[in-house]
């Protein structure tokens, strides 16, 4: 799964998820991509999730790139445990995804096959997606 | 060049701040040039959408000004859209001047099938369009590649081998693949080693649930 080899800080205030995406939100590397419609923290367990339905239903013959990286931690508190005595311990990372952001991009097979593997990719991720292809031409993505 | 689409535009409304512009039906833009007084215009949304599914964001286009005679020759220089919906919010029109050359990026269209697809190799674009500078009057509106001579596994077309028009010069390396075919791994190996993977991935898994390596993992600075 992936996770920060190092972090500079343990742990990190919650933040917000306010506004849409502006970076990574155009299909770069692949032909087509899902674009998150929501905002969300995706877990890196989500991501390898997804991943690994993206590989299996093409497979292998094309190409995937993830374009999100779980870099924030999330802590939890041990069960049991009285309130107080400091922030929890750190349990999982998580990826902030904010609307209009491209997580994976596909390469490499049809179109039928990307569309295929995205909608059962999506299903592995808890918000709305959309298939997007790419747009060379600057008509416009589709959906 | 041939047959160049005319987008109407109007001198920018200051009444009107641009959401509220988009919401009336139109899209701010701005058209710049050399040695050109910048303006503030805007568009019919619907007007400018046809442009644009004609292809108009890579070829050139009469730019007509409502109440002006004269009519400039521009290139959309940036389209910005919503990241969620994809829907126009601004465009960046630059005005070209006829003997000046002009840097744009001309999309690459494929045509034909490649008879290695055939013996089961995959081709891979891996550029699908080209940084070119030109003179206005010489800029194509697509760059076609031929996947013909794909013709066995591993072969590659390259900047070199497209018909590039005389006049336009390419911004990239002549020897850059523009499209490759690749040959997948047979299927029985891919399952296998599929099986594989999963083992190993889910034996990863298990070990990290723990939240205690999770933190031990972390150089403790605070």
């Amino acid at each position: 799964m992936l996770m920060p080899k190092r972090t500079k800080y343990r742990k990190q205030h919650r933040g917000r998820m306010t506004g849409k995406a502006t970076r990574g939100a155009d299909v770069s590397f692949g032909d087509y991509g899902i674009k998150a419609l929501e905002p969300a923290w995706i877990t890196s367990r989500q991501i390898e999730a997804a991943r690994r339905v993206l590989v299996r239903v093409m497979r292998r013959s094309g190409q995937v790139w993830i374009r999100v990286f779980p870099d924030k931690p999330v802590t939890m508190r041990a069960a049991e445990t009285r309130m107080g005595s400091g922030k929890g311990a750190v349990d999982h990372y998580v990826a902030v995804v904010k609307p209009g952001r491209i997580m994976f991009e596909v390469a490499g097979v049809d179109e039928d096959v990307a569309r295929d593997a995205i909608r059962r990719a999506s299903q592995k991720l808890p918000i709305k997606t959309a298939f997007v292809s790419r747009d060379a031409t600057g008509r416009g993505e589709t959906e | 060049m041939a047959n160049m689409r005319t987008l109407a535009a109007q001198p920018r409304n200051k009444d009107l701040k641009p959401r509220a512009m988009r919401r009336a039906g139109f899209i701010p833009g701005v058209l710049y040039g050399f040695e050109f007084e910048t303006r503030a215009l805007q568009f019919d949304v619907n007007d400018l959408q046809q442009v644009i599914r004609a292809g108009g964001i890579t070829r050139l286009l009469d730019l007509a000004i409502e109440g002006e005679s004269e009519q400039e020759i521009v290139l959309v220089r940036e389209l910005q859209r919503d990241s969620v919906t994809g829907r126009l919010l601004h465009i960046d029109l630059y005005r070209t001047i006829a003997g000046q050359t002009i840097t744009s990026t001309v999309p690459l269209i494929t045509v034909g099938e490649a008879p290695a697809s055939e013996e089961g190799g995959v081709v891979n674009q891996l550029l699908d369009s080209l940084d070119i500078e030109c003179l206005p009057r010489d800029l194509p509106d697509e760059i076609i590649v031929d996947l013909s001579p794909l013709t066995e596994l591993d072969s590659v077309i390259l900047i070199s081998d497209l018909d590039i028009p005389e006049g336009v010069t390419v911004h990239h390396d002549y020897e850059s693949a523009v499209a490759r075919v690749v040959i997948p791994r047979s299927t029985i190996e891919e399952e296998e080693e599929l099986e594989a993977e999963e083992l190993v991935e889910g034996e990863e898994l298990l070990e990290g649930e723990e939240p205690a390596e999770a933190d031990d993992r972390e150089p403790i600075e605070e």
